[in-house]
């Protein structure tokens, strides 16, 4: 089976290293090379984290910096405490500082660049996984509107069909870049969406935790460890059993479909100022009788999610 | 000794006051101007990428010609064949033959020739500002690499495609909104400022007298006879009408008044703010006389000597007869 070529997206980010680790350890994709923005973290430490990780799991690839803010919305203050701590202050649950500082360096392109050359270098079209704000995505397809051909669709982490982290109905890839969302929710590229529907069922328990500890290794215990304090959150917060590993949905489907239920609606991005700006808004009905735009993710196979993470840590062992 | 020619890259959407821009910007001899960049706006850009060509060719300005933005950031709102005749170019027959674009992304030609020039490069913007706003997203540092950028857009009081907002900004209110929050030094050459520079039936007689004397006359004299008939068919009143008749503005033709020469006008340094969100005002350049909001990011030019823009005019159009003499 010819592999998959794929580029990855990422805010590293607890949840991003665990979508890494899928990509680049099963045998059907190509990962062709990793673009970095803010979101979890400021871009310099998500850079920084993603680095780090691919370094920890022995992953290759150019990874660029991106994009520092959102399109149209305010730099986000990062100096100080995020009002939710959820990836630690460092971006990897306040245990990056474990990892040997990278060898490996950033390209010397921007995000958007080291994209376009690879994507235009690609014999076959690309397929995009993006787990974090939409940035670097949006700004692509706004600078290189020739390749957007060769995209062969974009899976991204974001939105719901109903409900929200950041707000009651605005989830945080979305909300940290709603214009962003949007171009790229209205581009002609393809697109398949794995929203908070779907993603709040990824959760992983302690027990399953502990687990990669057993079975991979140094980077089984870096994982384990780093989602020590994100798991606490979660089940502190919402009452989940475990650490939601939202990002690692998209990667797990493209290695095996049958890790989530698909929908197909129409669906358009809040731009209006207030409470649901950035809102994937989802005619599940089709009030407005317009076409489906894209494929949805409603709803998870957590059994085999965390299944297929222990697959991929075992070559670790 | 002659002056060293300032370097200049202008994004324009071609248009009869495009045309307009770009006769002054090349005759006033001034600029040393890199490259053309036609944005959609006015009409489509298959027909601005177009009309841009043949002004390159037709005003000697020989420089590449670079296609930018076929579509706002977010928006879809009507063009304005109303007002430039379906071709954009006041219906005129144009030949391109043997003329062609240069290849590349505007966005990285402007960057790239800003970081070239070392903050000497101007920009002149007189269309929707979505080329500019992709080469921020593209290059954030490209606000620091530029000496300044004039603009053709914005109102201060009535807007021309919608109650407040003009029709430039009311294209792609995101892309201006962008642009007006980078940091760029920044002229905004509003409505209300080109209105001050308007062309009474005098002044028109003259441009026409003057522009048949040079290689631009059957331009010119295309333009007043597609005013004429054009204006006719307009819903308006006709008193309305006759205003609009008597009191020709060439918008982006001021905003290349202010670029050749900044003292031609007065201005108001403001904090101006561009709404993405309301359904009425979306596009607005909403300004803040009184300093609510922050700190001016903005010199709004509110006024021009209208005397010395009619002469800087007709002087522009006169360097057009001295070709081939």
């Amino acid at each position: 089976m010819a592999r998959i070529p794929v580029w990855m997206d990422v805010d590293t980010g607890l949840d991003d290293a665990m979508a890494l680790l899928l990509a680049s350890n099963c045998e059907n994709i190509e990962l062709l090379g990793i673009s970095t923005v803010f979101g979890n973290q400021a871009v310099e430490k998500t850079a920084y984290n993603t680095l780090k990780i691919c370094e920890l799991l022995g992953v290759n690839v150019p990874v660029a910096m991106g994009a520092s803010k959102g399109i149209l919305e305010a730099q986000i203050d990062y100096s100080q405490p995020l009002p939710l701590d959820v990836h630690g202050q460092d971006g990897l649950g306040n245990i990056g500082d474990r990892l040997p500082e990278p060898q490996m360096k950033l390209s010397e392109l921007s995000a958007v660049d080291l994209m376009a050359e690879k994507i235009r270098n690609c014999p076959d079209k690309v397929t995009i996984v993006a787990t974090a704000p939409l940035t670097n995505i949006a700004t692509f397809i706004l600078s290189y509107p020739d390749l957007t051909d060769k995209i062969e669709r974009i899976l991204f982490m974001g939105g719901a069909v109903f409900g929200g982290n950041i707000k009651p109905s605005v989830e945080a890839n979305m909300g940290h870049d709603p214009e962003a969302a949007y171009i790229v929710v209205n581009s002609n590229i393809p697109k398949v969406m794995f929203g908070l529907d779907a993603t709040m069922m990824c959760f992983m328990n302690d027990e399953e935790r502990n687990h990669m500890k057993e079975i991979g290794g140094k980077v089984g215990e870096f994982l384990c460890d780093s989602l020590d304090h994100y798991a606490k959150l979660y089940q502190n917060l919402g009452g989940l059993p475990g650490a939601v590993l939202h990002d690692s949905l998209p990667m797990c489907w493209l290695i095996n479909p049958d890790v989530a239920t698909i929908s197909e609606y129409p669906v358009e991005v809040e731009l209006s100022a207030g409470i649901t700006k950035g809102c994937t808004v989802t005619d599940t009905w089709n009030k407005e009788q317009k076409k489906p735009n894209m494929k949805i993710a409603m709803s998870a196979d957590r059994d085999l999610l965390i299944k297929m993470h222990f697959e991929a840590l075992k070559k670790y062992a | 000794m002659a002056e060293k020619k300032r370097p200049l890259i202008i994004d324009c959407d071609p248009g009869i006051d495009d045309a307009e821009c770009l006769l002054m910007l090349q005759g006033c001899g001034l600029f040393d101007i890199l490259g053309i960049i036609p944005v959609h706006g006015n009409v489509p850009l298959a027909k601005t990428s177009v009309n841009a060509l043949y002004l390159n060719n037709k005003y000697g300005i020989n420089t590449k010609v670079i296609k930018g933005a076929d579509q706002a950031i977010i928006v879809r709102n009507p063009r304005a064949e109303f007002a430039h005749g379906k071709t954009g170019l006041a219906n005129m027959e144009i030949n391109t033959d043997g003329l062609s674009f240069t290849d590349g992304y505007a966005w990285d030609f402007i960057w790239e020739k800003a970081k070239e020039y070392n903050g000497e490069l101007e920009l002149i913007a007189v269309g929707p500002l979505t080329d500019i706003a992709i080469t921020v997203l593209k290059h954030p540092d490209i606000v620091k690499l530029v000496k300044r950028l004039v603009i053709m857009g914005g109102a201060t009081t009535a807007g021309n495609a919608s109650a407040y907002a003009e029709f430039n900004i009311h294209q792609d209110p995101h892309a201006a909104k962008i642009v007006f929050e980078a940091g760029f030094n920044l002229t905004m050459v509003g409505l209300e400022c080109c209105y001050t520079g308007y062309l009474d039936q005098n002044d028109k007689q003259k441009v026409i007298d003057t522009a048949k004397k040079t290689s631009v006359g059957d331009l010119i004299e295309a333009f007043a006879r597609f005013d004429e008939e054009n204006i006719a068919n307009w819903s308006v009143s006709e008193e309305l009408k006759k205003n609009f008749y008597e009191h020709k503005v060439l918008c982006d033709a001021i905003a290349a008044a202010v670029c050749i020469d900044e003292n031609i006008a007065k201005y108001m340094d403001l904090n101006v703010i561009v709404d993405v969100d309301g359904k009425l005002t979306m596009g607005q350049t909403v300004v803040d006389w009184f300093g609510f909001s922050g700190k001016p990011n903005v010199h709004v030019a509110m006024s021009v000597d209208r005397e010395r823009f009619v002469n800087m005019y007709l002087d522009c159009i006169r360097s057009y007869g001295k070709e081939g003499a």
